[in-house]
């Protein structure tokens, strides 16, 4: 074969890549053989392409919700009169000269038609306002104690509406609202899921080893909390909460409420685990050396099925976000003007919301979405954990 | 031994659980229900069974009012009747075959004749002669009806609009009212029938009052016939003079009493039952034995629950129990499912136009029954009703006008007899607690002042209602935070608290409770509107928003500081609706209100200056609400409502829209200041192309 430099050129490098591409995969496969669970949980998680963009994705969202009070350009209650139901500000590239610029955006102005009962936004060309980040604002506290007196982005006039999700039907910043309301959804998620998985480990664990009468009444509890249809059970347990609790003891009280139903089927899982594995030869031999109880539940057949039940915790966060939005869009959760997802999407049940103002259904966007990636990163989890899992 | 332990421990488990399956059930069901029996029908019922001695005291009338009257005496129409009639198509085979007779056989010998400015006032309509035929497709929510009840409601007498003012006779031919208001001479429009073909004679209203006065069947005669509408005045005293004349006497003026005959509230029924009817079903006038089948038929008990069941105020003709019932209304009620309410044009219907047509030109009615406010609006711009009064808002506005020529529809926009939410201060909140902070604030009107001023009620007006509603209201203050915060340091909130609130004037913690059950969509909307107005001038308030069975459970209580509620202030002065009172919508004053309707013996001896309410309230009854003295005395009340800060107003009258075919003809203009036109006067609309 006639080979050119070039040619030779490329081979080599071609060449060279497939080698190092072999003593790579080499090197992993050897690091396989020590590797510990968690880094081989790791490596296979990282292989889920899907799972590991939604832990990305989720992690940002968390992030942002938690600091919302940075990365918001309003506060969730802050009104811009004379601006309710207002589309979504359109943000500008090109100045009015044909240059390109920083993002700016106009000044609007709007009139009702009388006839149409539909109001005309009209940008003033003359007075545009251009988007600023790290933009000095009034002064705030960061997480309730951290003085700030700096947002993400936002406008040098504070007094002009920003408004990149449009307006609800008090004036209010629809994007800053979700991201404030996030701090309530999407930690309920957790809080729930803690107190569901703490009660169900323990009780199914109960259950498990013990058996007899003890594993009789637990799991008979079970089948009466599983028997009774969610929602009337969520209406009975919300409506007896005092009214005058306040925020923050409602969402814990919903949290509780959410967990009432959530430990059963982790505890039955379990209680099955637990059934099976007591009988297996590392538990026998545990109990032959004398060891006791909550040494061989803690140390030998919890850590067993730690995988499975971290993947649990996982799918059961959607579970509860979902909870809390019902419950809020049905009126019985956290109440305005507390803001989480479902009370957004409660103020948007309206027909003129579909009709004319589609914008204030985008708090649903970002419940499906966090959902979507929570079940993702579980899935994920889930084959990443499981020992026979064929892509390992 | 062990699978026993087990078994019993089974069936506990499963008692555990039915048990809990209850209360989770019986959550569902107080949640679902409504409170759509204390709207506007239901009112009368509410305050029928409290029972009191009899003994009228004489009211306190203000020296400004002066009680001068002449008799009033009205028996001429404002037209005179046609020389023909044309008889129905609808009827026409029936008539042809002698199965019903002719229509001038049917008709009373001088029908009521209806054109321009007789139900509605000439301003308002331009009033024209219609056409036979048509069915009139509407809706209703839960199945409350009130649009039914109001096409059904016929008055005693009738005066255009909502007003009472010189109302014209309508089912009887001539009134006289002497001139100290206690006796109401009637005389029943001869030839006038029931729904059945029978005639309407004295019998009738006799039958009504022996009825009243019957303990078996009325645990209390009805408040509204009683001296003075009080439920310790003394029962009207009927006398018969002929078979169409009858006089009512009461043993103090009774002003009021005209209002109540041209009220839709109580209606015809207030005095005309079927006696013809009824008697079927007493044991007083007809065989036990034949009772007997009729009960074993509908599983009941005693004669006096079937008279109970039989005998019904016209809210409840359109009911299932209602069909068959006689009446006097423009339709009668035919089919009644869970679904639907039909109902088909009365043949022996007394009102007729000027050219000679019997109303109603409508043929049938059918109300849908729907139980979601939002499917009604969708349906409504999609055109599949003829008329939706109530439930349009003005916050639909461009669904309705987006959809008018696809669906061909046509909206109206008008003001109410309802008004927009207001802000009630419960002035009896926290009473019996000595030196209460709440009572020592609200008693002083500075501190309602306050409040007023601290409302921007063109901000409340432009982001719930398009700017479309008025300023005006009882409170008088225009947003003025400075004001606001200067009056509350007068009343000793100085301090302010770590959070930047103000206290009370003792330096404690203050809280305004604002407790709403979301009854409109816009309920809401104002509360956090207000909680964002007062924490702005330093109260630190909070919205508590609770199911409709609770707010009334609350309420009775007397649990509630602040309530957000509408209320029906366009129709108080004309006395068809006393909505101001202290404890019906929103409340105000609950417990002085028991102490007033018990005569001292439960509640709060009202303080001075509630006191100067129930005084000028019961003033109020002597004369006839829109006559002179009529007009001073609510001048009076309106006076005291603004000075006392009972209700705080955010904005002052509604604009809602009624949304109906754009076919229909006899429609009110824009602007017509009540709403409710196109059902308590369905007799006149027509469709003006054949359907």
């Amino acid at each position: 074969m006639n080979q050119t430099p070039i040619h030779a050129f490329f081979s080599r490098i071609a060449s060279g890549y497939i080698r190092w591409r072999e003593t790579r995969a080499k090197r992993l496969q050897e690091s396989l053989y020590y590797a510990s669970q968690r880094k081989l949980v790791w490596h296979a998680f990282n292989r889920h392409k899907l799972a590991r963009i939604s832990l990305v994705f989720l992690a940002i969202l968390y992030f942002v919700s938690v600091f919302a009070d940075f990365f918001a350009p309003f506060g969730p209650l802050k009104r811009f009169k004379d601006f309710n139901d207002a589309p979504p500000t359109s943000i500008h590239l090109i100045k009015a000269d044909g240059r390109l610029s920083r993002p700016h955006i106009y000044e609007t102005k709007r009139e009702l038609n009388t006839d149409t009962f539909k109001y005309r936004y009209s940008e003033d060309r003359s007075k545009p306002h251009s988007i600023r980040f790290i933009v000095r604002t009034e002064p705030y506290k960061l997480l309730g104690f951290i003085p700030m007196q700096h947002k993400l982005f936002g406008l040098e006039n504070r007094q002009v509406p920003l408004l990149l999700f449009g307006s609800d039907r008090l004036g209010r910043d629809v994007f800053s609202r979700i991201l404030f309301a996030g701090r309530i959804s999407l930690f309920i998620g957790f809080g729930g899921v803690l107190v569901a998985f703490i009660l169900g480990s323990i009780l199914g664990g109960i259950s498990g080893y013990y058996g007899g009468v003890v594993d009789e009444a637990i799991q008979r509890v079970i089948e009466v909390l599983i028997s009774v249809p969610d929602i009337p059970i969520w209406i009975a347990l919300s409506a007896a909460l005092p009214r005058d609790w306040g925020t923050i003891n409602i969402y814990f009280a919903i949290t509780l409420i959410l967990s009432v139903r959530g430990w059963t089927g982790l505890a039955r899982v379990v209680r099955g685990r637990i059934i099976s594995l007591r009988e297996e030869e590392f538990a026998l031999a545990a109990k032959a050396a004398g060891a006791s109880d909550r040494r061989i539940i803690f140390k030998h057949l919890l850590p067993a099925f730690s995988s499975y039940l971290i993947v649990h915790m996982t799918l059961a966060i959607p579970g509860m976000i979902l909870g809390e939005t019902a419950l809020s869009f049905l009126g019985l959760g956290i109440r305005p003007p507390a803001v989480s997802w479902g009370t957004l999407l409660q103020e948007a049940q309206d027909v003129n919301v579909l009709a004319n103002f589609p914008w204030m259904l985008i708090p649903a966007l970002f419940v499906v979405g966090a959902i979507l990636m929570f079940n993702f990163v579980g899935d994920g989890l889930r084959d990443a954990a499981d020992p026979y899992s064929s892509s390992r | 031994m062990k699978h026993k332990k087990a078994k019993l421990l089974k069936i506990i488990c499963f008692f555990i659980g039915v048990l809990l399956a209850l209360v989770a059930c019986r959550g569902d069901v107080d949640n679902a229900s409504s409170d759509s029996d204390a709207e506007t029908t239901g009112d009368i019922g509410s305050t029928e069974s409290i029972q009191t001695p009899s003994k009228t005291p004489l009211p306190y009338l203000p020296s400004n009012i002066v009680l001068e009257s002449d008799p009033i005496s009205v028996s001429s129409q404002k037209y005179d009747p046609p020389s023909t009639y044309n008889e129905v198509p609808f009827f026409a085979d029936l008539v042809t075959a002698g199965k019903l007779p002719p229509i001038s056989e049917r008709l009373p010998r001088e029908p009521f004749v209806v054109g321009p400015g007789v139900l509605n006032s000439e301003k308002w309509l331009d009033w024209e002669v219609g056409d036979y035929g048509g069915t009139i497709r509407t809706t209703n929510l839960n199945g409350s009806m009130h649009e039914v009840a109001l096409a059904m409601g016929m008055t005693i007498l009738r005066a255009p609009d909502q007003s009472t003012k010189d109302p014209l006779p309508a089912i009887v031919s001539s009134y006289e009212i002497s001139a100290d208001f206690t006796q109401y001479t009637l005389t029943i429009r001869e030839g006038i029938r029931w729904s059945d073909g029978v005639l309407v004679t004295t019998e009738d209203v006799r039958m009504t009052f022996e009825l009243y006065d019957d303990e078996r069947i009325y645990p209390s005669f009805p408040i509204k016939a009683r001296t003075l509408g009080r439920a310790d005045g003394t029962p009207g005293k009927l006398t018969i003079i002929d078979h169409l004349t009858f006089k009512i006497t009461f043993d103090a003026s009774y002003g009021q009493f005209l209002a109540e005959l041209s009220s839709w509230i109580p209606d015809y029924t207030l005095l005309f039952r079927p006696a013809h009817f009824i008697k079927q079903f007493h044991a007083d006038y007809t065989d036990m034995a034949e009772i007997q089948l009729i009960l074993d038929e509908l599983e009941m008990r005693t004669w006096e629950d079937l008279v109970i069941l039989k005998d019904m105020r016209h809210w409840e003709l359109y009911r299932e129990h209602g069909l068959g019932v006689p009446s006097l209304t423009p339709w009668i009620t035919e089919e009644v499912t869970s679904s639907v309410v039909r109902a088909v044009r009365n043949p022996y219907y007394w009102k007729v136009d000027i050219a000679g047509n019997q109303l109603p030109y409508i043929d049938r009615v059918e109300a849908e029954v729907s139980n979601q406010l939002q499917s009604i609006i969708l349906k409504t711009a999609a055109g599949e009703y003829d008329v939706v009064t109530s439930f349009a808002q003005i916050r639909e506005m461009p669904l309705y006008r987006e959809n008018a020529e696809r669906s061909n529809i046509k909206t109206v926009l008008h003001g109410s007899i309802n008004n927009p939410p207001i802000l009630f201060l419960n002035h009896d909140y926290d009473y019996e607690t000595e030196d209460s902070v709440w009572q020592q604030l609200i008693s002083d009107p500075r501190f309602g002042s306050a409040i007023a001023s601290a409302i921007d009620k063109e901000d409340v007006n432009n982001t719930l209602y398009f700017g479309h509603y008025t300023l005006d209201g009882f409170t008088k203050e225009t947003f003025d935070p400075e004001a606001s915060n200067r009056l509350l340091d007068e009343v000793g909130m100085t301090q302010r608290d770590a959070d930047g609130f103000r206290t009370d004037p003792n330096g404690d913690r203050f809280e305004l409770t604002i407790t709403t059950a979301e009854v409109s969509p816009d309920f809401l909307g104002l509360g956090e509107l207000l909680k964002n107005y007062f924490e702005n001038v330093g109260i630190r308030t909070t919205l508590d928003v609770i199911g409709s069975s609770l707010f009334g459970q609350r309420m009775n209580g007397n649990e509630l500081m602040a309530t957000i509620h509408w209320s029906d202030e366009p129709i108080w002065a004309p006395g068809i609706s006393e909505d101001y009172w202290p404890g019906f919508k929103g409340h105000w004053a609950p417990m002085s209100e028991m102490y007033f309707n018990t005569n001292g013996e439960s509640g709060r001896k009202p303080p001075p200056y509630l006191q100067e309410f129930f005084d000028l309230h019961v003033a109020r009854k002597v004369v006839p609400p829109q006559s002179e003295a009529g007009e001073a005395l609510y001048a009076d009340l309106v006076n005291w409502f603004s000075k006392h800060y009972v209700t705080i107003w955010p904005v002052g009258r509604m604009t809602v829209p009624t949304v109906y075919n754009a076919d229909l003809g006899n429609v009110i203009k824009d602007g017509y200041p009540f709403d409710r036109a196109l059902d308590y006067g369905m007799e006149q609309l027509f469709f003006k192309t054949p359907q």
